[in-house]
């Protein structure tokens, strides 16, 4: 090191770490991106468990004997979610009472399949 | 000895480089700018819209009846398509039921508000008040299976919402149906 110089940062220093920050800031950006993504899958999640359970208030309210046969069921909010579709499967749990599996599906981001399942038994000679 | 300087080319880059972080700087404060509004504008319509079904869940499915109306403390409240007037049996802190002691719940709206009033017996575990269920409620309708409030066992319920928060517009949509649990056979 020739003594007359001053020793501090050079510019090719500076600009390494001023292009390094850079690259952290682009990337804390990218990264920003997925926080809605995350709220959506949560909105979807809460708009499916209340079709479900909607379905069941609806099932159990009408009754043992009104038991539809399994397939899908209607309801405007599955509009709302991306792909949704709801099916009831009713099986005979025993001789007096039927299960009823109520789903919804619904496609979440980056095309995954979501779904989610309620289960409840309704007897023939019970109320709600 | 000459005394060096920075050339031009190694200034110009320089700037370039400053000028790229600067840019990716200001993006990265609109880009969270945004992304708060959504989270702002999503909390107040879907946080709301959840909030407003499930306080309308918790006083539906103990009522026993739907009143067509009741006066909380002097202000009358009447059952329609936008109003509910409940009566609910009251209970007190153990869970037991307080023999011929009703709560009363009404939920209504008021502008873009929506609101919940009790009018609880005494020794009741609910809390006598107005509670500000959400504020931002672009529409609410209930439906009744009677014309008759008095015959009424299923209510149902359609909420939307909508909040804006820095040009960031979320709407929110649920509806439900709940039939009255404690409602007694009409004799």
């Amino acid at each position: 090191m020739s003594p007359h110089r001053t020793r501090g940062f050079s510019l090719i220093e500076t600009t390494v770490a001023i292009g390094i920050i850079g690259v952290m800031i682009v990337a804390t950006g990218a990264l920003l991106q997925h926080i809605p993504i995350d709220g959506r899958e949560v909105r979807d999640q809460d708009l499916a468990l209340k079709i479900a359970r909607n379905e069941i208030e609806v099932l159990r309210g009408a009754g043992y004997d009104a038991l539809p046969a399994s397939g899908p069921f209607a309801n405007p909010l599955l509009s709302a979610l991306p792909g949704g579709a709801g099916s009831v499967i009713i099986a005979t749990y025993n001789t007096k009472t039927k299960r009823a599996d109520v789903s919804v599906s619904w496609v979440g981001t980056g095309s995954a399949a979501r779904s989610l399942t309620l289960t409840t038994l309704v007897t023939q000679n019970s109320g709600l | 000895m000459t005394k060096r300087g920075f050339s031009l080319i190694e200034t110009m880059v320089v700037l370039g480089i400053s000028v790229a972080a600067l840019v990716a700087l200001v993006n990265l404060f609109l880009m969270f700018n945004a992304i708060y509004g959504y989270q702002q504008a999503f909390i107040a319509s879907a946080g709301s819209a959840g909030t407003t079904m499930n306080a309308l869940e918790a006083a539906i499915l103990p009522a026993d009846q739907v009143l067509a109306s009741h006066a909380f403390s002097g202000d009358a409240y009447t059952s329609s398509a936008t109003t509910l007037v409940l009566e609910l049996p009251s209970i007190d802190s153990s869970g037991a039921l307080i023999v011929g002691a009703k709560d009363y719940v009404a939920f209504y709206a008021s502008g873009a508000s929506f609101f919940r009033r009790t009018e609880a017996a005494e020794g009741s575990m609910r809390v006598s008040g107005v509670k500000t269920l959400s504020t931002t409620v672009s529409s609410i309708s209930f439906t009744y299976d009677s014309a008759d409030f008095t015959k009424v066992t299923n209510i149902t319920t359609d909420l939307k919402m909508q909040a804006t928060f820095k040009q960031q517009t979320m709407q929110s949509h649920l509806s439900g149906q709940w039939y009255l649990r404690n409602r007694q056979p009409s004799p």
